[in-house]
């Protein structure tokens, strides 16, 4: 009888699983479509601008001060 | 009292015999007048069934911060049926089914008029909204069945990693045709698929589990290394690269060459395996990258000159007096151009990609010894990457007895290999001289909990780490000299790199085509400690002679994205 009601259990179970699998893939497949989606110009119509010329902290031989090199 | 006794039992016996009379009437009817038809529904509410408990492990792609994205999943939904024996007006519940779903209207009343077929199936994959909304309906003979089924959220995404689910051969339920599906089948098949068609075999066998609750299961999702962000990127690049180059097929790889982690993998033209069966022509399902050989040109150079360096046979100093072509066993060898360029070394063999130096580094190694070398790169042997249907180079020629044949195979030539072979062969001149397993599958993670991790560990060294290091110097002068002119060098960052143009190989018959050419590109960076290692190739483009001209701006906007899309620091 356990089994029995444990086969029933199992298959609601499996059908609210399959129900949030479901929901779940259709979001990833929205992520995937809206990621792919993603270049310069959707970039600056959301507002953002290109990062300047990128500058760098390097640590110098002995360790002992910072230099700055552009 | 004797005759009521006897006539009670023949009361009994003629109400047994009566009852016994109508059992095998209806026995009859059943299964001789009837039995066909009967049979043939049974098996068709069976088949059906099996849809409604496919089950199958998923496959997830690994972002840069850990997070796990889902490339190959499960979704359910409903599947719709018609009982044509019970559909009196079958224009009337196509009208009324054609508010939700499209399906052609003579195929469906083709199948709503087989009178004599007890089941047909019309459409599947219906999402519950529109299932609902046909259930409300109420159309006599319309039948709904929920259903599960692979769902791939990418669509075309990696869809040579992945490959599909499907049925094929005599197996009643689908399994992996291609790609990880098919390669880890064993471990994303749900065993117990097959026993939940039947409920009564399901209670039976839960008994069982229970009494014998030591049986361990090995089913479980596949966590791969590939990267959603980086895979969009490379389709990207070879998406624009393609447009602009028509070549009849093209590939690209990224690749950790320290551990054999594969970031990203495509190749065009690819397809959607949500609708694998829409596609003509098969052979687009295979997968280049371990499935087809080319003779890979001036990519292999690095390799014969690593060797070279490696026996001590060259130095980067090395001189030689080119003569732009040479003579070998009646054949000749000529640069690409055909120009002698005097006296120069090594490195300038490299820039300038010189053939007649590669001829020269053959013959200070030894062919014999040479062609023993190229072997340990596994150049005639499966990589062991965790895809099905691999094939190994085709490496004859370094069994040759004659000088040319090793001059040849030195500039890549007159061997065949897989693009993945010569990654995996690429990948050891910077990681520090050893070979790597190439791989996608990182851990399984079990249902019962349980994590593995598969990822392959085994390093097989076949370059000193410092030749290693010898001609990865000697390829970053490559791009920051010899590349474009080094107009594409990068100050901050060391990039290794090595362009290669082939001559294809005539189908058929000996000689080469004077017009078709296979362009490939190799590198990787940071060079002194590579993290990622690109590999580019296209067969056949249009309208360009050489790999330079054609695959050099897809591979520095790959390594663009790579350096800001992981934060990569300067290396210099």
């Amino acid at each position: 009888m356990t089994s029995v009601v444990q086969v029933v259990l199992r298959q609601e179970m499996q059908v609210s699983l399959g129900e949030v699998e479901t929901r779940i893939s259709s979001l990833e497949a929205e992520y995937f479509a809206r990621s792919s989606d993603i270049s310069e110009e959707t970039a600056e119509e959301f507002g953002l601008v290109a990062v300047s010329p990128t500058a760098y902290v390097e640590v110098a031989p002995l360790g002992d001060r910072l230099t700055r090199k552009d | 009292m004797r005759d009521q006794f006897v006539i009670r039992v023949r009361i009994i016996a003629g109400v047994v015999i009566f009852v016994a009379l109508v059992i095998l009437g209806r026995l009859y009817y059943l299964q001789i007048m009837h039995g066909d038809r009967y049979r043939e529904m049974a098996n068709n509410q069976y088949i059906q069934s099996s849809s409604d408990v496919f089950d199958r492990g998923s496959i997830y792609f690994t972002e840069k911060d850990g997070n796990k994205i889902a490339s190959a999943t499960l979704r359910s939904g409903f599947l719709l049926a018609i009982l044509p024996d019970k559909i009196d007006d079958p224009e009337a519940v196509y009208s009324t089914l054609s508010k939700y779903i499209e399906f052609d209207k003579e195929t469906f009343l083709a199948r709503a008029s087989k009178k004599n077929d007890p089941y047909e199936e019309i459409l599947n994959h219906i999402d519950t909204d529109v299932a609902d909304a046909i259930r409300k309906e109420d159309i006599e003979g319309v039948q709904l069945f929920r259903e599960q089924w692979r769902y791939y959220p990418g669509g075309s995404l990696a869809s040579h990693i992945l490959g599909y689910v499907g049925f094929g051969g005599e197996s009643r339920f689908q399994k992996g045709q291609y790609g990880l599906e098919r390669y880890w089948d064993s471990v994303l098949t749900r065993k117990d698929e097959e026993m939940h068609v039947n409920f009564f075999a399901e209670v039976f066998t839960n008994a069982r589990d229970f009494l014998e609750n030591d049986v361990r299961k090995r089913e479980g999702n596949l966590v791969t290394s590939v990267d959603p962000s980086v895979q969009q990127a490379l389709e990207r690049a070879l998406l624009q690269t393609e447009d602009e180059w028509h070549a009849k097929s093209i590939g690209g790889i990224i690749i950790n060459p320290k551990t054999g982690a594969i970031y990203a993998m495509a190749a065009l033209p690819s397809f959607d395996p949500n609708n694998y069966s829409k596609e003509e022509d098969v052979s687009v399902f295979s997968n280049p990258f371990v499935e087809d050989v080319y003779e890979m040109g001036s990519i292999i150079k690095p390799i014969a000159m690593a060797i070279g360096l490696d026996v001590g046979a060259v130095t980067a100093d090395t001189t030689y007096d080119d003569t732009g072509s040479i003579e070998l066993d009646t054949y000749t060898i000529r640069n690409y151009d055909g120009r002698a360029r005097g006296v120069v070394d090594m490195q300038e063999v490299l820039k300038q990609s010189l053939n007649v130096g590669m001829a020269f580094v053959a013959e200070e190694v030894g062919g014999e010894l040479l062609g023993e070398r190229m072997k340990e790169f596994g150049f005639g042997e499966e990589t062991g990457i965790d895809l099905p249907f691999e094939a190994h180079g085709l490496i004859d020629n370094l069994n040759s007895p004659r000088k040319v044949e090793y001059a040849t195979a030195a500039f890549g030539q007159g061997i065949a290999l897989t693009p993945i072979g010569t990654v995996r062969a690429l990948s050891a001149l910077g990681n520090g001289g050893y070979l790597v397993t190439p791989h996608f599958v990182e851990t399984i993670e079990y249902d019962d909990g349980d994590e593995a991790k598969v990822a392959p560990d085994d390093r097989k060294q076949v370059l000193k780490p410092e030749t290693s290091e010898e001609i990865t110097r000697m390829l970053v002068e490559v791009v920051d000299t010899a590349l474009r002119n080094g107009t594409v060098k990068k100050d901050r960052y060391s990039i290794a790199a090595k362009t290669g143009t082939a001559q294809i190989a005539k189908v058929g018959e000996r000689g080469y085509y004077t017009d078709r050419y296979l362009h490939s590109f190799f590198g990787y960076f940071p060079a002194y400690d590579p993290e990622y290692l690109i590999f580019l190739y296209h067969v056949e483009p249009q309208g360009a002679q050489y790999a330079s001209e054609t695959l050099t701006t897809p591979f520095m906007d790959l390594v663009d994205f790579l350096i800001n899309y992981y934060e990569v620091p300067p290396d210099r």
